[in-house]
């Protein structure tokens, strides 16, 4: 905390001191480099909580830069030059495009995610390029802004100090979105995007909010850029300048914030400082700068996680640890307070649990081209009941399963829960209603610790949910999610990461993230699968611990565990229902014991 | 616009598209079977092209300016396929991003350093340079129709590799279901190597085709990558087929979007409302192409990947 507090005062020092030392010393060229690396930071933090948080890989950063000085330029010139005009109009402006661009690219993902991107982004340039009243492809040329009492961005060492506390402020709200409940979100869905949906989160809009915010901050810098060159130029837009913004964001560091400061700086001493010297070594050559540029891009790319500092970080172990401590595994050092205007926590868990639920399914049919998966299948399971489903290879239990939690729809038929008709929802409004998942293969966010996972599931079932500024390391979300892990037997390994635990655990992890929920349904999907025996025994306890408290699903091959936990048991056979009721009738049932246990063949 | 002038618009428009599709079906394999970021592919149509005008500067040949292009573009690809790319498949997009973002700015720079910031001359080999009367009182530059028999020669041969030979099987199979394959016990490290330096090859012949028409310049291959992504989003990740149909449409929306498009906007918006829109319009049309075809059908005209 010290170090802390004390590298964040010397920061003040030198953003306080470094321009008006220099405009003293009568060097207006450095106090416009300060400006411009205090601009360019601001754009790129604003990129890496997209890219670093939010794992969106977009390639059309600069657009909204572009957008941002376009609507500086053009107010300006009409007479507008009051900058608490322009900042809004600017930011607002490419916030909006951010919201269009970002209806059309955040539903894809990956290479798609960075060609839409990247294209929208051509887009607007060749729509800048294309516009005569804009200047077309040479731009044109504008007034700076007025601050107003007698300050004008014409005086670089106002814009200098205004682009510093503008960088501070972008900073500052981006930090706090980050830890926040909103960015901790975020994050889940960089990490587990499935999970996230399945707990109850609507993943789609808060990546689209993230893209909005991103763009509006980069907005701002664009609009402070502006005023520097006092000029507009498509060139702005092009995607080489999203490029460089992405290049300036690995340099300094991915998922760091604070790195793209360090970033701008490597950036900013090959473009400008590179030049004249080569130009002294041979006239003619400034350009040359480029061939020293892409390989070292390309070494730190390939040898450093973390940028530049990664790179020395054999010799200059300090600067790595600095860079490693990502901005989420350093949310347990208290740097911001939780907020204290909250009510006491055990009390809040107590009160919101939820009573089980009644689930009916009726004349469910799904088919695949010609297999039928699911045919006809009718259950009415009340309140509170374990029930079984069991039936051999291919019967249609994991895709009954995913019909109910929502990642299939059926062709006809209809899934209530307490009355309430699931079908044709999304997964998470689903989640939100009380339908609970945990999945074959184990689902938890692996770059998470425990408890952070847990947590998460807590915060989905509070209002608001996605608070964008309230910490997320709250004990409203931390006490009830210690409390779940306890019922799992996992409290233990709370500050593990989830990723390091072993198969069991995970097991019993994504059960207390789904008991967190406090789900009204609960789905299990073959919970004892894989596990040995000493952890089998494990997971029976806990799932015994269900009976009664929750109205369960459970698909399991292990039998013997089936009839002793289950109330009843359906039998599904090529997708039908063969057999339903008491362990005792299934077990003894003729059409089960052929079709499933093998007994005819004796 | 005479019915005449529109078809030779049509037919600069499928020009245009055959330097689409011989850059863009390459790249739409990478990234459909590597799964890997490529903004260096517009680079090998860059290296092609200067080859190819070197090679005819040296030799005075267009047979070897023309043989130069693709082989110095695949000898380019393979080279750095195996040197470095190879090394960023298993890592984050992002770590592919800068890698080949840093290869663009190298080759676009080194390009000035050996051959100036001006463009090089490449013109129209003399047999081609005459026209041919294909259409009633607009004779064509046989140059342009070349352009189009050759990109239809590659679109045969390739579907032919890809339908009917073992590594177009392997191909395939990579584009549709990646990690599949690499559990079959394929070796896919030669497999990837050969779509690598294929496709570059494929660009650097379009760069020698390009040179008479457009110029050839440093970075001239950044505008070629964006529009090729245009292609590939709207034919579908790692589908030749919707590489050939998407680049098309994307080279005759883009050649008549210029030529026609003020003549339509003129006669609905009227004249001057025509005049300033036309030219913002015309060069944004192949973008709004693409968001309708993403809006119609996310996954492109002809997804490769099932499910």
């Amino acid at each position: 905390m010290r170090v802390k507090a004390a590298s964040a005062a010397v920061a003040l020092v030198l953003a306080l001191a470094v321009p008006a030392a220099l405009d003293v010393a009568g060097r207006p060229f450095l106090v416009n480099l300060v400006t411009k690396i205090a601009v360019m930071s601001a754009a790129v933090v604003s990129l890496d909580l997209i890219v670093g948080f939010g794992g969106l890989l977009s390639l059309g950063h600069a657009a909204f830069f572009g957008l941002a000085a376009y609507c500086v330029g053009v107010l300006a010139v009409g007479g507008v030059t009051s900058i608490w005009i322009q900042l809004p109009a600017a930011a607002g402006l490419a916030a909006a495009a951010a919201l269009i661009m970002g209806l059309i690219a955040v539903r894809t993902a990956g290479i798609y995610f960075l060609m839409i991107t990247l294209a929208l982004a051509q887009l607007l340039y060749y729509l800048a390029v294309g516009s005569e009243r804009l200047g077309g492809d040479d731009g044109f040329a504008l007034p700076r802004s007025v601050l107003g009492g007698g300050l004008a961005f014409d005086q670089p060492i106002v814009l200098c100090y205004a682009s510093v506390a503008a960088l501070a402020l972008v900073l500052y709200a981006a930090r706090r979105l980050v830890q926040s409940q909103f960015g901790r979100a975020l994050q889940g869905v960089r990490s587990n995007e499935p999970r996230m949906r399945a707990l109850g989160y609507d993943s789609f809009r808060i990546k689209l909010a993230a893209f909005v915010v991103a763009g509006a901050m980069c907005g701002v810098a664009g609009a402070l850029f502006v005023n520097l060159k006092a000029y507009v130029s498509p060139a702005y837009m092009h995607w080489t300048r999203s490029g460089e913004l992405l290049v300036m964001l690995l340099l300094g560091g991915i998922g760091t914030l604070n790195g793209a400061l360090a970033g701008v700086v490597v950036f900013e001493a090959f473009e400008t400082f590179l030049p004249p010297l080569l130009e002294r070594w041979h006239s003619g050559s400034g350009g040359n700068w480029m061939l020293l540029f892409g390989p070292f891009l390309i070494a730190v790319a390939l040898l450093s996680r973390r940028g530049v500092a990664g790179l020395f970080a054999r010799w200059w172990p300090a600067a790595a640890v600095d860079a490693m401590s990502r901005e989420r595994s350093s949310q347990s050092d208290p740097g911001i307070a939780p907020d204290e205007d909250v009510p006491a926590p055990a009390q809040v868990h107590r009160t919101e649990e939820r009573s089980p639920g009644r689930l009916q399914i009726r004349a469910l049919r799904k088919t695949f081209g010609g297999l039928v998966a699911t045919d006809g299948v009718t259950l009415d399971v009340p309140p509170g009941e374990f029930h079984a489903i069991i039936g051999p290879n291919g019967a249609g239990k994991t895709t009954l399963m995913a019909q109910i939690g929502g990642e299939q729809d059926p062709d006809q038929g209809e899934i209530l829960v307490d009355g309430h008709p699931l079908t044709g929802m999304p997964v998470h409004r689903r989640a939100r209603l009380g339908i609970g998942r945990a999945c074959q293969m184990s689902s938890i966010l692996k770059d998470f610790t425990v408890l952070e996972n847990v947590a998460l599931a807590v915060q989905a079932r509070q209002r608001p949910a996605l608070h964008p500024w309230r910490n997320a390391n709250d004990p409203r979300f931390t006490e009830p999610a210690r409390e779940a892990l306890r019922q799992v037997e996992l409290l233990s390994r709370a500050e593990t990461l989830a990723g390091d635990l072993v198969h069991g655990e995970q097991r019993r992890l994504e059960l207390a993230m789904v008991l967190a929920m406090h789900p009204r349904v609960l789905l299990l999907d073959e919970p004892l699968a894989g596990a040995g025996s000493e952890e089998s025994k494990q997971l029976l306890a806990t799932l015994r611990s269900l009976r009664g408290r929750y109205t369960v699903i459970l698909i399991e091959h292990d039998v013997d565990a089936v009839f002793e936990l289950a109330d009843r048991v359906t039998v599904l056979l090529y997708g039908r229902i063969i057999a339903s009721g008491s362990p005792d009738d299934v077990r003894t049932d003729q059409a089960v014991q052929v079709a499933y246990l093998g007994a005819g063949n004796e | 616009m005479t019915a005449s002038l529109f078809a030779e618009q049509l037919l600069n428009g499928v020009q245009y598209g055959v330097f689409l599709f011989l850059v863009s079906a390459g790249l739409t394999l990478i990234f459909g079977i590597m799964n890997f970021v490529n903004l260096a592919h517009g680079t090998l149509f860059m290296l092609g092209a200067y080859a190819a005008a070197a090679v005819y500067g040296l030799t005075g040949s267009y047979m070897a300016a023309w043989a130069a292009a693709p082989v110095a573009a695949g000898l380019a690809g393979w080279l750095l396929e195996a040197a470095l790319i190879r090394h960023t498949y298993s890592r984050d997009h992002l770590v592919q991003v800068m890698v080949t973002f840093g290869l663009l700015v190298f080759f676009n720079q080194l390009m000035v350093v050996l051959f100036g910031a001006g463009s090089q001359p490449l013109d129209v080999p003399a047999a081609l340079a005459g026209r041919i009367d294909l259409l009633p009182g607009r004779p064509y530059p046989t140059f342009r129709l070349a352009i189009i028999v050759v990109g239809a020669l590659v679109a045969v041969l390739l579907y032919l590799v890809i339908s009917r030979t073992r590594i177009g099987a392997l191909v395939r199979a990579g584009a549709s279901n990646r990690i599949m394959l690499d559990a079959l016990g394929v070796d896919v490290r030669i497999l990837y190597t050969c779509v690598f330096a294929a496709g570059a090859a494929l660009a650097g012949l379009a760069g020698v085709m390009a040179g008479p028409v457009l110029s050839i310049e440093p970075g001239m291959g950044d505008e070629m990558l964006v529009l090729s992504f245009v292609v590939i989003v709207i034919g579908g990740i790692g589908s030749i087929r919707g590489a050939l149909a998407a680049s098309l449409i994307v080279g005759i929306v883009e050649v008549l979007g210029r030529s026609s498009l003020k003549d339509l906007l003129v006669a609905v918006l009227g004249y001057s409302a025509g005049q300033v829109a036309a030219p913002a319009l015309a060069s944004v049309a192949v973008y709004v192409v693409m968001v309708l075809v993403l809006f119609f059908r996310p996954q492109g005209l002809f997804p490769a990947r099932q499910g």
